[in-house]
């Protein structure tokens, strides 16, 4: 499903390298976190897997599509929601989902459907009618990720989900990212609770000064460092 | 007072990004020369405007000057600068006050709400100097070196240009505060807020009608006797803002005089800051605290949910629609795209309930006007407003941090545009009714007179509808802290006027041309056309092929 080769990007003329010769292949139907201390790349990693970025060389493909050379038929299978919840404030909910809706091309009726249970999973039946000004950080949160669930995307790139989420929206959340892969589609996201990586991952990634020092399953995570007990412990030896 | 002017240097580094120059200037020399060119250009741009304003000053002061007037070009320069403030200064007020994106992390911190808003105060006066200086600095050095100014004249213009912008923008700010406080309770608050700004507004103007016009049936007399009277014309000219005539005489007055105006002219704007700083101490926060709160609506059933469901017709309709939602429910934006709208019908309604000398103006031009003439300012006059309303030159910027949606969002970068031409149409066409209201009151049209004077003033909007969203595109301004940012701050959209200047003055030598030429009506309206629709093509094509690109380089 996401194939990145050789993908870099650096800032101030070449001298803070983010993502160094990054290669990484992420599968179908697979559940991917990426890890990494802040600074290490993985928000520009993300940025530029969804177009928001142009790398400085090496290439993205999600599903045999190029993000740089066609990126609108990798845009129509992908949903991405951003570490900071930035969204339009002076919409109601319901207009931002009915935007998503329109842009995404979600028919009438399916729209109604995905989002009586969407609304209901997030508890956002009651703000829907409200001006996304007046919501909490969760709450915007959740709107982004229910807009970007609307269409049911082939690939969900997610930066940070679960900061600001209140427990149960965050256990829905997993729960939904689980659905989302049995159904055969693909989840990547960032993270910095290792507990939640280690759950519901199927491979993890670790990235530190924007090369990727580790990927597998946790098994296979397990056999690269002295300390096994955890994550947190196999985490913290990689990126000393 | 320590805090205030810590927060007011600190607010000045943010604002004018003196800290991102410094920091440029030091590690990234292609942005610092980038910024740098930018303001070479604009005032590379506004030269020539400025060298005729200057020249023409010295006109007057020649003309003044033998009518034993000769101050009148500093009360000229005192009165422009005053309006400006003042009119730019309330949309500006409201913002930068209000809905700035610091004001979540300076109320908590322990300040007193007069010094939070003391420092962005002084922030907008830093930005009033920008403004008022081509016109009141050119005004000064005219007098000054007209009337062979003393050392001392030129050390009181200083303060005298660093006061004035004080009193105009503490007018705006006292009515900004009252306005706040007093609908921040209101579920209708935003647009009780557009219509108190425009009431004010509208009482300013007729004010300034009744204070300064000239009697009616007395025309001759009354302006025989402001010419000869000594300081008629000034004494007239600051009946609307006598601080300026205070600021005139300290620098006008000789000796002794001049230090006791300049001493009244320094009291009167201390007293304007004292005042602002103890209201703004009251009702700052009365205004500000609680309003970003919305009221809560009704929690949806099922039923309800699949009823406000609804579909676009194309993604280039749900672009449009999310731009005309997002302009009537921002305050700043509705005002500045808007408010012409409304002032201009007012502006022209007022002389003519009055009477007096404009109706005869009027009834002249009504007759001696050849109607080809009439068709085509009225024409021009729509695209003129076309080009004035920011809805086009500001379209990208306005969507600031929250471009990301448009960039990762499955919709052709042509389509996106497509919805931003649309959109800036929609707000071009509420110049119909305007028309139809001038044709009504002021000139009357044939129907079919009408109907070219519609359909011309649309179709000339075009190349400036493109060209201010083309230049938009190119450098978007999407990292603005406050919404007035977006739209009055931002570089493109005085840009997207020059240019836009540029192409309709290229129509307008066609017009001619063609008129010159052929002779025929009939033959300049097709020429206008052509030529706009022409170069309205060029320039969209061009707009739709640079877009996929800019929409994917654009970094947020």
């Amino acid at each position: 499903m996401i194939d990145i080769k050789n993908l870099s990007k650096s800032y101030n003329k070449g001298k803070v390298k983010a993502v160094d010769d990054l290669n990484l292949s992420v599968k179908n139907g697979e559940i991917f976190g990426f890890l990494g201390p802040n600074g290490a790349g993985k928000t520009t990693t993300i940025k530029m897997m969804v177009g928001l970025l142009k790398p400085d060389s090496g290439s993205v493909t999600i599903n045999g599509h190029s993000i740089t050379n066609n990126p609108l038929a990798v845009k129509r299978i992908i949903s991405f929601v951003p570490d900071s919840p930035e969204v339009y404030e002076k919409l109601t909910g319901i207009e931002y989902l009915n935007f998503m809706g329109d842009v995404y091309a979600v028919p009438k009726e399916v729209r109604s459907e995905r989002l009586t249970y969407l609304l209901d999973l997030f508890s956002l039946r009651d703000a829907v009618g409200d001006l996304i000004q007046s919501y909490s950080h969760g709450m915007r949160q959740k709107i982004v990720l229910v807009g970007a669930m609307l269409h049911k995307p082939d690939l969900f790139i997610l930066d940070e989900p679960m900061v600001g989420l209140d427990p149960r929206s965050s256990n829905n959340l997993k729960n939904y990212m689980r659905d989302h892969c049995k159904a055969g589609k693909t989840v990547f996201f960032s993270t910095h609770i290792l507990e939640v990586a280690e759950k519901l991952c199927d491979r993890i990634g670790i990235i530190h000064q924007g090369r990727l020092i580790a990927c597998g399953t946790m098994e296979e995570l397990k056999q690269m460092a002295a300390n096994r007990e955890n994550l947190e412990n196999i985490f913290l030896e990689l990126t000393e | 007072m320590m805090n205030i002017y810590k927060l007011t240097l600190i607010q000045l580094k943010i604002s004018l990004g003196l800290s991102a120059m410094r920091w440029n200037m030091k590690h990234d020399l292609k942005k610092f020369f980038g910024a740098a060119g930018i303001i070479a250009l604009v005032l590379f741009s506004l030269g020539p405007i400025f060298f005729l304003y200057f020249r023409m000053l010295q006109g007057t002061y020649q003309v003044t000057s033998e009518l034993g007037q000769p101050e009148f070009v500093l009360a000229a320069g005192l009165i422009i600068s005053t309006f400006l403030v003042f009119f730019f200064g309330l949309t500006m007020v409201l913002s930068v006050f209000f809905f700035s994106r610091d004001l979540s992390i300076l109320v908590p911190l322990p300040l007193e709400p007069g010094t939070i808003m003391g420092s962005k105060f002084a922030v907008i006066i830093a930005y009033k100097y920008l403004t008022i200086a081509p016109f009141l600095i050119p005004a000064i050095l005219v007098f000054g070196s007209g009337s062979g100014a003393g050392f001392l004249y030129w050390v009181i213009a200083v303060p005298v240009f660093l006061l004035t912008p004080i009193i105009p923008l503490g007018v705006a700010a006292l009515f900004i505060l009252l306005l706040m406080s007093l609908t921040n309770l209101s579920r209708r608050r935003d647009t009780l807020r557009i219509i108190g700004m425009v009431l004010f507004l509208l009482l300013v103007l007729t004010l300034n009608y009744f204070l300064t016009g000239i009697p009616e049936g007395e025309e001759m007399a009354y302006i025989e006797e402001m010419l000869q009277k000594n300081e008629g014309l000034l004494i007239q000219m600051t009946r609307i803002f006598p601080p300026a005539l205070l600021a005139v005489r300290a620098l006008s007055a000789a000796g002794a005089a001049k230090i006791a105006w300049f001493a009244y002219f320094l009291l009167t704007n201390i007293a304007g800051l004292a005042a602002v700083y103890l209201v703004g101490q009251k009702l700052f926060y009365r205004g500000l605290i609680g309003g970003a709160e919305v009221g809560k609506g009704k929690t949806f059933s099922k039923e309800t949910l699949t009823k406000k469901l609804s579909t676009s017709s194309s993604p280039a309709m749900a672009i449009a629609l999310r731009e005309i939602k997002y302009l009537l429910r921002t305050p700043v934006y509705l005002f500045n795209s808007l408010s012409v709208l409304v002032i201009v019908p007012v502006i022209l309604v007022i002389p003519l309930i009055s009477g007096g000398a404009l109706t005869n103006s009027i009834d002249m031009l009504r007759d001696e006007i050849p109607r080809l003439f009439q068709v085509m300012s009225l024409a021009g006059f729509m695209a003129l407003m076309s080009l004035f309303a920011p809805a086009a030159s500001s379209s990208f910027s306005r969507e600031g941090r929250q471009f990301w949606v448009s960039q990762i969002i499955p919709v052709r970068a042509e389509e996106q545009v497509n919805g931003k031409v649309l959109y800036s149409y929609l707000i071009s066409a509420l110049s119909i009714p305007l028309v139809i209201l001038i044709s009504l009151v002021i000139l009357p049209l044939e129907p079919v007179e009408l109907f070219i004077v519609v359909a011309i003033g649309l179709i000339a909007s075009l190349p400036a509808i493109v060209v201010s969203l083309l230049i938009d595109l190119a450098r978007p301004y999407l990292s603005w802290d406050n919404p007035q940012k977006a739209i009055k701050q931002n570089i493109n959209v005085l840009f997207a006027m020059l240019a836009g200047g540029v192409v309709y003055a290229l129509i307008f030598l066609a017009g001619w041309l063609a008129y010159q030429r052929l002779g025929s009506d009939l033959a300049v309206y097709l020429v206008v056309v052509a030529v706009s629709l022409a170069v309205g093509a060029l320039l969209y094509l061009f707009l739709i092929r640079i877009a996929p690109n800019r929409y994917r380089d654009i970094e947020v």
